[in-house]
C-alpha cells in the first residue's frame, strides 16, 4: 500500500455514495439521507444516466477510472461500492 | 420493450414534421454513404441495397421487416428489387398509417408489438432497421434483464423464418461510456426523444443470439451515422421557420438538439451503427 493511502470504510463509503448521489440528482438531495449500501439504482429513483454521473463523480474524486463494461454492472451501491473497492485497492488505497 | 406511448414520443410528433428532414423515402436510420458526393437519398437507397444482400434476398424471397418506420424499406424491396411479399410490422400508429398512404405494392403492414405478433407462416429473410435499440428498455438493461429480453427477440425472429434463412439486422450500439456534459447530452436524448430505449452493447447482441442466430457478416459505420444525422440536422435548420410555425418552437429546439447530440454522440465515439448478416441456425 501507498504511503499515507487510507482505507474506505463502509462509513467513508456510504459518505461518498451520498455525494456522489447529490452531484447527480441535486433536485433531490433529501433523498441522500435513505441511502444505504443496501439501496438499489430503482429504489432510489434513478435513471441510467443518474447512475453514471455518481461514478464519474467518484472518478474524479478518487482519480480512478471504471472500465466501460464494468459501469453497465451498476445495479445499486453494494455494486458501485465494488467496484470502488476492486479500483482504490488496485491503487493501493485512497490517498 | 418501449411501450406504445413511448413510441408515440419517438415517432408520432407529425408525418409532415418527419418529412421535412428526413430523405423521401423517411428512411430514419443510418445511410451509407458510398462516396463524399452521395446525397442522403442515394445513401438511403445504398443502405437498403446493403441490407438487402446482407439478408440474401431477391425478388422470389418472403420479406419480413420489423419495426418497418415509414415503409422506406418496403418501398426499396417491393419497387427496386421485386419482391412480391413483403411484410412490415411496427408499433407506431403515425408510421402505420404512412405505409397505409403509400399504397406499397405487394406489401403488408401491421400495427402491433413484435411480442404479439403472429405471422401463421415463415418467411424467407427478416430485417429489422433501427428498432433493435426498443426491444429493451433501460430499466430492464439496468436490472439485467436485457439479456433474456434480447434472446427472446431473436428467437421470435427464428420461428418466423424458413430453414436456411438470413436476417439482417441494423442497431445503434453503446461504444465508448460518455463522461460529464456529453453524458447529460446522451441521457436527455435518451429520456426526452426515445423514452424506453436504449441502445445496447456488441457484447449483449453477441451474448444473445445463440442457440438461433449465427454472426456472418458484422460492419460498424460509426462515421455515416455522424454524416447522416449532420444531414438531418442541416435539413432540419433549412427549415426552421416552417417548423417553429406549424409545430412550434419547442419541437424545433428540442429536435435541433437531439440532433446536435447525436452528432457529437457519433463523431465523439460515444455511440456506434452495426450491421449484421445473421444466418438461421438448425432446422
Amino acid at each position: 500500500m501507498e504511503q499515507n493511502a487510507i482505507v474506505l470504510d463502509d462509513a467513508g463509503m456510504l459518505e461518498l455514495l451520498k455525494r456522489a448521489f447529490e452531484f447527480a440528482k441535486p433536485d433531490h438531495q433529501a433523498l441522500s439521507a435513505r441511502i444505504t449500501l443496501q439501496s438499489s439504482i430503482d429504489e432510489l429513483g434513478m435513471e441510467s444516466v443518474a447512475a453514471l454521473e455518481m461514478a464519474g463523480f467518484i472518478e474524479e474524486e478518487l482519480d480512478i477510472q471504471f472500465h466501460d463494461n464494468e459501469l453497465t454492472t451498476i445495479r445499486g451501491m453494494d455494486s458501485l461500492a465494488r467496484l470502488i473497492r476492486k479500483h482504490i485497492d488496485g491503487k493501493g488505497g485512497v490517498k | 420493450m418501449s411501450n406504445k406511448e413511448d413510441i408515440n414520443v419517438s415517432y408520432g410528433v407529425d408525418n409532415d414534421f418527419f418529412r421535412l428532414w428526413l430523405d423521401e423515402s423517411m428512411a430514419y436510420t443510418c445511410a451509407v454513404f458510398q462516396s463524399e458526393h452521395d446525397s442522403l437519398e442515394q445513401a438511403q437507397r445504398n443502405k437498403h441495397e446493403f441490407l438487402r444482400r446482407a439478408a440474401r434476398i431477391d425478388s422470389d424471397s418472403s420479406v419480413l421487416d420489423i419495426g418497418c418506420g415509414w415503409g422506406a424499406n418496403l418501398d426499396y424491396l417491393t419497387r427496386s428489387v421485386g419482391v412480391r411479399d413483403a411484410v412490415g410490422i411496427t408499433l407506431s400508429s403515425d408510421q402505420y398509417e404512412e405505409i397505409l398512404r403509400r399504397d406499397i405494392p405487394h406489401a403488408q403492414v401491421e400495427c402491433v408489438d413484435y411480442r404479439n405478433y403472429q405471422p401463421g407462416r415463415q418467411f424467407d429473410a427478416v430485417m429489422s432497421i433501427g428498432m433493435f435499440e426498443h426491444v429493451a428498455t433501460p430499466q430492464e438493461t439496468r436490472r439485467g434483464e436485457h439479456i433474456d429480453i434480447y434472446r427472446n427477440y431473436f428467437r421470435r425472429a427464428w420461428e418466423w423464418t424458413k430453414p436456411g434463412a438470413w436476417f439482417a439486422l441494423q442497431t445503434v450500439i453503446g461504444a465508448r461510456m460518455p463522461r460529464g456534459a456529453a453524458l447529460r447530452e446522451i441521457g436527455w436524448v435518451t429520456s426526452s426523444v426515445f423514452p424506453g430505449a436504449i441502445s445496447p452493447r456488441l457484447d449483449a447482441i453477441l451474448d444473445s443470439l445463440s442457440p438461433h442466430w449465427e454472426v456472418m457478416e458484422l460492419t460498424t459505420r460509426r462515421d455515416h451515422y455522424a454524416r447522416t444525422t449532420g444531414e438531418w440536422l442541416r435539413r432540419l435548420e433549412n427549415n426552421e421557420a416552417l417548423i417553429r410555425e406549424r409545430f412550434g418552437a419547442a419541437v424545433f429546439e428540442d429536435y435541433q438538439r437531439y440532433l446536435g447530440a447525436c452528432v457529437m454522440a457519433f463523431e465523439e465515439g460515444y455511440q456506434s451503427l452495426a450491421q449484421f448478416a445473421l444466418r438461421r441456425i438448425g432446422e
